[in-house]
């Protein structure tokens, strides 16, 4: 393969992509090493070592060689799901070793004769206006998606409150866990009231929350050794409407000690 | 040149960078002096059209992300459409007349049509971001979550039983998310960015082996891109959008080995029984478009060269139908049951509508009260669209019989651009429209071909040299938008408030807010719940869900009345949570995952459909936030 300086580039690069995706901390970073070979290296392997005899221009041997990507990792799967599972390190050894095995068997059949020239042209040198142009086309396109990432305000959108209740038993521990949130276009005070069985308990408490602002609080049962679930109700009001109950949720607390 | 079924090809062309002049229509004396008086102009600048086009692309999609922002903070329609489809035109116009002219060089076409594609693709991003938000979109990403949680293919869907057994999208997909860390979106998305560029390429090639020319093969990779599907469904992240672009690379793989030496025709064996099988494991219908294209180039090769011998393709057409075959007897048997009975209907809506039995479909129907109608302009640019690919199509067809008429693939295109019409008959069959709809994707690269062979692009009247150019690209253009038009309702061509800023934070909508809340609090059990509550629940809840008529999950959640068979129905699939959404648009997997607005209608359902559940004994009511409802019917447990 030494006498084959693109073989040799794609097996090498197989390799430091396999370790970058690995080992590197930055998922930005990882995505720059594992693209080249999850979209590229293992088809340029097969593709070359397919096509070492034949001669095809540079831009169509690209071309397939992510086609023939594509198809790897879609079959991939399957033969990993068979030989440990789809993992991280899998992954990469299945990879690297088709590209590196490509390139061998393409470097073993290539002729001399038929080794595919690098066929460019003159590469235009751009100037600055290109530059610029591109630079502008590009900065757009990266504002355009920060555009579409970012949340907009929008009036027309009628915000609600939710209101949750889930029962917990750790270990004999009972009680019950209240969620609200706040999902309502502007600042807004809350009452929560809990009332446990007919009322013999109320607990009663007031938050003020910011839109997209969430709080979940406990309350442990007063009857651990309760041989009955016991009902709960939780009802959530506005600060603007005290009177009017805004959210209602129920359901029971576990009975003490786990059992039912 | 070396000469192949009658036909030059260029075959070992050299593809040179950005060099004017290399297709093989020559710019004559008078074109080369504009050209070089341009270049002279901004000669000093070093610009050139590709650097304009570039940025022209960049300012498109920025103009289509202010629509989307437009459309989710106002929800005005107008100026946002405006803004948007300006984006769209901004983007396609400076690469379709770039394309229809003589100047470009063949690598420049090819870069021209990928980076088309790829901002076309950028368009549906841009709707979308920071999640994905299609029906189907949320079924796959259940299954590639599930494959990152486990480690193994072949999980269960509670929606779509037939997509674990095609897990070629979700494996090709795991491997970006376990190499890199990146969400099952992230990297989805950049999946079938790499995809879309292949499709693009792939079709470019293929079109330039067949008519031997750049400029046709530019011209009809940039066709193929009017064609209905391709803004949006194709587009989203589904197995046929990784499966399509591995059919066309298969099929450029084709036409370059019918023009290899008899001695060579082997080493296309591997590529392209690779890349079929990766079709196989896939998706069905592209499996199945796979057999039946092959077979078609099998039997037009026949036609013209009378002989079975290599580089016949009929082996791959053999090796992909047993493959196909055997997967589906072996591993995918539920496909049966899941194509079948849609197939069936749209056989026997068209028998009823061509019977009299049942009326015709009427085109752009809404079906409901809360979808606004296609707006009678937009409706008019989806007919001119297809009224212009109806007059293409003779002049189409003649350029193919005139130049092309020896190469297999030519005639199968011509054969596809005919059915392409088959299928705009099926649209008109209520029951045949999905059939319709995902036959002409395929029929549509046929239609590409023949529409670009046409030549209106040499036409060159005395009164102007560019008149012919000119009105490519406004047929182009009325194509382009015409099918994005035809091919996703008007209502929802743009983006919808999800997460929208109010006070310094972040608000969700409610179908997104249940479904994080169950993600974080709710572990194990199985959802009942309307359409686009459960693909919410699914994706990003993570949760076992059940929608839809079987089991008869939607008459439960729509009738206010608690009828006795519902609570046995739902404690025999093992329905412990029931999500109980008055919104009518719940059922709606396009439209139900937003914001309730207050200045649009939003039906609601009655309210006793909330309440039949609060006395079922032992439920518990755990979740609420105003229009959505969870109860638990095993609380007391």
């Amino acid at each position: 393969m030494k006498a084959h300086r693109d073989l040799a580039a794609a097996a090498i690069a197989a390799c430091v992509c396999a370790l970058g995706a690995l080992l590197l901390p930055v998922e930005a970073v990882r995505l720059a090493f594992a693209l080249p070979l999850i979209a590229f290296l293992p088809g340029y392997g097969i593709a070359a070592a397919s096509l070492a005899r034949r001669q095809v221009e540079l831009p169509q041997i690209l071309l397939i060689s992510v086609g023939l990507s594509l198809a790897v990792i879609a079959l991939g799967g399957l033969v990993l799901n068979y030989l440990g599972g789809l993992q991280p390190g899998s992954w990469a050894l299945l990879l690297t070793v088709i590209a590196i095995a490509g390139c061998e068997v393409a470097a073993l059949q290539r002729q001399p004769a038929t080794e595919p020239e690098l066929q460019r042209g003159p590469m235009p040198r751009p100037g600055l206006g290109a530059a610029a142009l591109v630079l502008g086309g590009l900065l757009a396109t990266a504002a355009a998606l920060v555009l579409a990432f970012t949340p907009v305000a929008a009036k027309h959108a009628v915000g609600y409150s939710e209101l949750w209740l889930r029962p917990f038993d750790h270990g004999g521990v009972t009680g019950i866990r209240v969620g609200l949130g706040n999902e309502e276009q502007k600042r807004t005070g809350y009452g929560v009231i809990a009332k446990f069985g007919d009322g013999r308990r109320l607990i009663t408490r007031r938050f003020i929350l910011d839109p997209g602002e969430r709080r979940v609080y406990g309350i442990l049962s007063d009857r651990p050794e309760a041989r009955a679930p016991e009902r709960v109700s939780v009802t959530l009001y506005r600060s603007d409407r005290p009177n009017v109950p805004y959210r209602r949720v129920s359901g029971w607390v576990p009975a003490g000690g786990g059992s039912g | 040149m070396r000469r192949s079924a009658g036909v030059n090809v260029p075959g070992t062309a050299t593809f040179k960078a950005m060099q004017p002049g290399t297709a093989p229509t020559e710019p004559g004396p008078k074109q080369r002096r504009a050209i070089n008086a341009g270049q002279s102009r901004l000669g000093s600048l070093h610009a050139g059209p590709l650097p304009l086009i570039v940025f022209a692309t960049g300012v498109g999609l920025l103009l289509c992300a202010v629509a989307d922002a437009i459309s989710r903070g106002t929800g005005s329609n107008s100026l946002a459409m405006a803004l948007y489809w300006s984006g769209v035109l901004v983007i396609a116009l400076p690469v379709f007349f770039r394309l229809t002219g003589p100047a470009a060089s063949t690598t420049e076409r090819l870069f021209l049509v990928c980076l088309f594609g790829l901002a076309l693709y950028g368009v549906k991003v841009l709707r979308d971001s920071p999640m994905f938000t299609f029906n189907d979109e949320l079924i796959h990403a259940f299954n590639a979550h599930q494959i990152d949680l486990h480690h193994h293919l072949f999980r269960s869907n509670p929606i779509l039983e037939v997509t674990p057994y095609y897990p070629g999208l979700e494996g090709a997909t795991s491997a970006l998310t376990q190499l890199t860390g990146l969400s099952v979106y992230a990297a989805g998305t950049i999946l079938l960015a790499v995809a879309r560029v292949a499709l693009l390429g792939a079709l470019f090639f293929l079109f330039r082996r067949v008519s031997g020319s750049a400029r046709v093969a530019g011209l009809g990779a940039a066709l193929y891109t009017c064609n209905f599907n391709f803004f949006f469904y194709e587009a989203q992240y589904s197995y046929e959008s990784l499966a399509l672009p591995l059919l066309v690379v298969i099929l450029m793989m084709l036409a370059e080995r019918e023009a290899t030496p008899r001695e060579a025709l082997r080493s296309w064996a591997a590529p392209i029984g690779l890349a079929a099988a990766a079709v196989v494991v896939t998706h069905h219908l592209t499996s199945y478009a796979l057999v039946i294209s092959v077979l078609a180039l099998s039997l037009a090769f026949w036609v013209v060269k009378r002989s079975w011998r290599p580089p016949n393709p009929w082996p791959f057409a053999i090796f992909t139908a047993v493959l196909a075959l055997l997967w589906l007897l072996v591993v995918a048997n539920a496909t049966v049951g899941y194509l079948w009975p849609p197939l069936r209907s749209a056989i026997e809506a068209i028998g009823n509508t061509v019977g009299g039995e049942a009326p015709p479909r009427a085109l752009f129907q809404t079906g409901s009260s809360y979808i606004p109608a296609t707006p009678t302009a937009a409706r008019l640019v989806a007919l001119l669209a297809i009224g212009l690919l109806t007059l293409a199509l003779p002049f189409g067809l003649f350029g193919v019989w005139r130049r092309y008429r020896r190469q297999p693939f030519a005639i199968v295109f011509a054969v596809a651009a005919a059915g392409f019409f088959g299928t705009l008959a099926l649209r008109l069959a209520p029951a045949a429209w999905e059939t319709g709809n995902r036959a002409s994707e395929f029929l549509f690269i046929g239609l590409s071909f023949v529409v670009a062979s046409a030549g209106l692009h040499r036409w060159r009247p005395r009164s102007s040299a560019l008149l012919g150019r000119f009105l490519m690209c406004g047929g182009f253009a009325v194509l382009l938008i015409g099918g994005a038009i035809s091919g996703w309702p008007w209502d929802m061509q743009l983006a919808q408030p999800m997460r929208v800023a109010a006070g310094g934070g972040t608000i969700v909508s409610q179908p997104l807010a249940m479904a994080e809340w169950a993600a974080g609090e709710v572990r194990g059990g199985r959802f009942a719940a309307p359409t686009a509550d459960a693909n919410m629940l699914m994706t990003p809840g993570g949760k076992q869900v059940s929608a839809g008529p079987s089991p008869d999950v939607e008459d439960i959640l729509t009738d206010p009345n608690l009828a006795s068979w519902q609570l046995p129905l739902l404690r025999e699939n093992q329905l412990r949570y029931v999500v109980v959404d008055r919104r009518a648009v719940s059922a709606d997997g396009i439209r139900g995952y937003y914001f309730v607005r207050n200045n649009r209608k939003e039906p609601l359902l009655p309210v006793g459909v909330v309440s039949k559940f609060q006395d079922v004994p032992g439920a518990a009511r755990i979740y609420a936030n105003g229009l959505i409802t969870v109860y638990d019917l095993k609380g007391r447990e």
